[in-house]
């Protein structure tokens, strides 16, 4: 069992060296800061979301809490054309930096960069929004929204009805609550496509370098010296464990970049967390942690033993092309799972063990299912994993000395069958 | 140590590699193990480094079953190869450690080869910067690590330049020196004849011949003499002995062989004095007269003949038989 240790160093180190994982693991941060970053980026310019705007005496505020600062900073810098006298009362036109004579003048100063867009009121209630190639899309709906209120103020105002009672009338609210006692919280959608999303890059990127690992010591015949020194066991295991656990680190490792860049950029993760409506139970933490590992490792074996098929390390691809169609084929029933979780296929998918690895713990974060139906898919989850480990070994036994043509999978598993590969 | 394989048998899918392979080895002896391309060589080192389990027999180390992972085994395998992308140092002290050293002797032992063959200074680069030969001769370090009981070499020659097989050459006689058991494996016969006191032959899966190189010398030499002389070509000189031996009634044949220089005769029907008296009665200027002992090459071509020949007789045995293969 020492060689177990031993090869799994070996291996986790030179995983660790290994310029393609340093560049893959560089990349992948980059892309979680940029995922992270970029959209708060593009909100703070264009994206300043708001529902609803009251504008009242030149201050201008938002109901769904936006900053005042930024809106006022949104909306300042503009110039604006009065082509109708409906409009001499209209607050609002106090915000804007300049009033120009003419639409030309106004376009002129928009070209030179004077201002930063114009509107030409038309008529109480029509106006064009100027802009020169940055879009302003908040001040126009401001604008918009303001010119509305001022508009409806007026025309009660003329019928002698009360605006603010009208207000009042328009803006109650029925809330209304749809609950399914089957499900949890709506946020565990988020939470089973993030599972699911890292379980599928961690399988297909881990599983793709056990494999290639295997087969390259078969291609460059380092095989022939390890399995004289050491048992084909004790190879496979040290083997699928250390890219198993580069991959985990991996995936640490970008988790860690996440919360540090949430945190840096001003967020607080915690209250991301709440905000993300999170409704993760004990029962569904332990279904994640034990499915994942497991299942992880399964794959992971898989793969190790379908790398000894090859001869060639160009031929890799088409051995390990079965198990992972496969995977993508789980990948897909537990995507439609998540949006309709109820499905059949994907109650069955949570029991079978190439797919429960996937839907067994996103099944478990959507609905509230008994504890006996994730034992029961944990208990077959561990025999298959025992089973999957015992053929993965012996074929990579089988496997590892056969220099020739690539291995039949149908024919290797009738040698297994046979006794051969003990 | 004595290892010993008892009537070892291994079949791939319908073929019968290896028929009753049955020879023994002792320490502080190399043993040569010869065959023609895949006669069996390969599939035998394998089935002792139990890399393929025999469908039947034994391999029995001092009597009791051989198990190599349990002994230090240094194996430099014929399908060889190391991680190209790795550092040198770190794999030898890796393969070092698989055997079953500690790292730090693993570390000493991998530094002093090194050293002995003028490779240290690539200790921390990766295997792929260095040349063919150079990486032939990292191999052979990872089959030297850690000092070895026993050493299996299978085709270890091949690939290295007439300095660096001297190098080698001298690792391989200190381990003899050292009562190592060493197995050798190779087609280069000089090689062979040079470091093995005992010899094993095979040839399509079977054993033609296990045991002492000078012994096997000496019983195939018995009776046969080298004769050169100074006057006479050696198509002359053939025809000549032809015509003695068709002289003396009581000899069938005198002539066995020949080579570059000189023709080999069998004169276990006639003494040398009145061999030598018919030669010298026909003028002939003897330059050298002397006894006949085979080398490695014409032990190995005679043996691999005389098991072809019994393959065709029992070919058409068979065939007569109605009973062919």
């Amino acid at each position: 069992m020492k060689n177990v240790g031993l090869v799994f160093s070996f291996e986790f180190k030179a995983i660790l060296r290994k310029k393609s994982f340093l560049i893959t693991s560089l990349i992948l941060c980059l892309i979680v800061v940029a995922v992270i970053i970029v959209p708060s980026l593009l909100s703070k310019n264009t994206q300043t979301s708001f529902s609803s705007l009251s504008v009242g005496d030149y201050v201008i505020t938002s109901e769904d809490g936006t900053n005042q600062d930024e809106l006022t900073k949104s909306i300042a810098g503009g110039g604006f054309v009065l082509e109708t006298d409906d409009l001499e009362k209209f607050s609002t036109l106090s915000v804007f930096e300049t009033k120009y004579a003419t639409e030309t003048d106004l376009i002129i100063a928009l070209e030179n960069d004077e201002i930063s867009y114009g509107v030409v009121f038309q008529s109480a209630n029509s106006y064009k929004f100027l802009v020169n190639g940055q879009k302003n899309e908040l001040a126009d709906q401001i604008i918009n929204q303001s010119l509305l209120q001022y508009n409806r103020e007026n025309y009660f105002s003329s019928q002698g009805i009360n605006h603010e009672l009208i207000d009042d009338i328009y803006g109650l609210n029925i809330n209304s609550e749809n609950i399914d006692i089957s499900e949890q919280g709506p946020g565990n959608f988020l939470y089973s496509m993030a599972y699911t999303f890292i379980m599928y890059m961690m399988i297909i990127l881990y599983g793709s370098t056990v494999s290639t690992s295997v087969a390259r010591e078969k291609d460059n015949r380092t095989m022939e010296v390890l399995i004289a020194n050491t048992k084909a066991d004790y190879l496979i295991v040290g083997k699928t464990l250390a890219a198993g656990l580069a991959g985990l680190l991996q995936i640490i490792l970008l988790i860690a970049v996440a919360l540090t860049t949430i945190q840096i950029s001003g967020q607080n993760v915690m209250e991301l967390l709440t905000e993300l409506q999170f409704n993760l139970n004990l029962t569904t933490i332990i279904a994640t942690v034990f499915f994942g590992v497991a299942g992880y490792i399964s794959y992971l074996f898989i793969y190790a033993a379908l790398g000894a098929m090859v001869s060639k390390i160009e031929d890799i691809n088409y051995a390990v092309t079965p198990i992972t169609l496969l995977f993508v084929g789980a990948y897909f029933i537990t995507f439609t799972g998540i949006q309709a979780p109820h499905n059949p296929i994907f109650k069955f998918a949570s029991y079978f063990p190439l797919t429960s690895v996937l839907a067994m713990p996103v099944r478990s974060s959507l609905l509230n299912i008994d504890s006996i139906e994730i034992i029961v898919s944990a208990i077959i989850m561990l025999i298959s994993i025992v089973i999957f480990s015992i053929i993965a070994i012996r074929i990579y036994r089988l496997g590892s000395l056969n220099y020739g043509n690539r291995m039949k999978f149908i024919k290797t598993i009738k040698m297994i069958i046979k006794g051969e590969g003990n | 140590m004595n290892l010993e394989l008892i009537n070892i048998n291994k079949s791939f899918e319908k073929t019968h590699v290896l028929h009753d392979v049955s020879f023994e080895v002792n320490s502080g002896r190399a043993m040569g193990f010869l065959g023609r391309n895949g006669s069996g060589k390969t599939t035998t080192i394998r089935c002792i480094m139990d890399i393929f389990k025999p469908d039947s027999g034994e391999i029995l180390l001092d009597s009791h079953v051989f198990k190599p992972r349990e002994l230090k085994v240094g194996y430099l395998p014929e399908e060889r190869g190391m991680y190209l992308k790795e550092r040198i140092l770190d794999q030898l002290i890796y393969f070092g450690q698989l055997k079953g050293g500690n790292k730090v002797e693993s570390k000493q032992s991998a530094e002093s080869w090194l050293e002995r063959f003028e490779l240290s200074e690539y200790a921390n680069r990766n295997l792929e910067v260095l040349s063919k030969g150079n990486q032939q001769k990292i191999q052979i370090i990872q089959a030297f690590l850690n000092d070895p009981d026993m050493i299996i070499l299978d085709e270890p020659f091949s690939g290295l330049d007439p300095v660096n097989a001297e190098l080698f050459k001298d690792a391989i006689k200190d381990a003899i020196v050292r009562d190592k058991l060493v197995i050798f494996s190779s087609h280069q016969m000089s090689y062979v004849e040079e470091f093995c006191d005992d010899i094993t032959l095979i040839d399509q899966g079977e054993i033609l011949i296990n045991g002492s190189l000078n012994k096997i010398k000496t019983e195939m030499g018995e009776g046969k003499f080298r004769l050169e002389t100074i006057n006479l070509s050696r198509p002359e000189l053939k025809q000549t002995i032809r015509e003695i031996g068709k002289s003396l009634k009581s000899v069938s044949e005198l002539f066995v062989a020949e080579d570059k220089r000189s023709i080999i005769v069998d004169l276990k029907e006639i003494t040398e004095n009145d061999f030598l008296q018919q030669v010298l009665s026909r003028g002939l200027q003897i330059k050298e007269f002397s006894v006949y002992l085979p080398n490695l090459t014409d032990i190995f071509l005679h043996y691999i003949k005389q098991n072809e020949d019994r393959a065709i007789v029992q070919k058409e045995t068979d065939h007569i038989a109605g009973n062919p293969e």
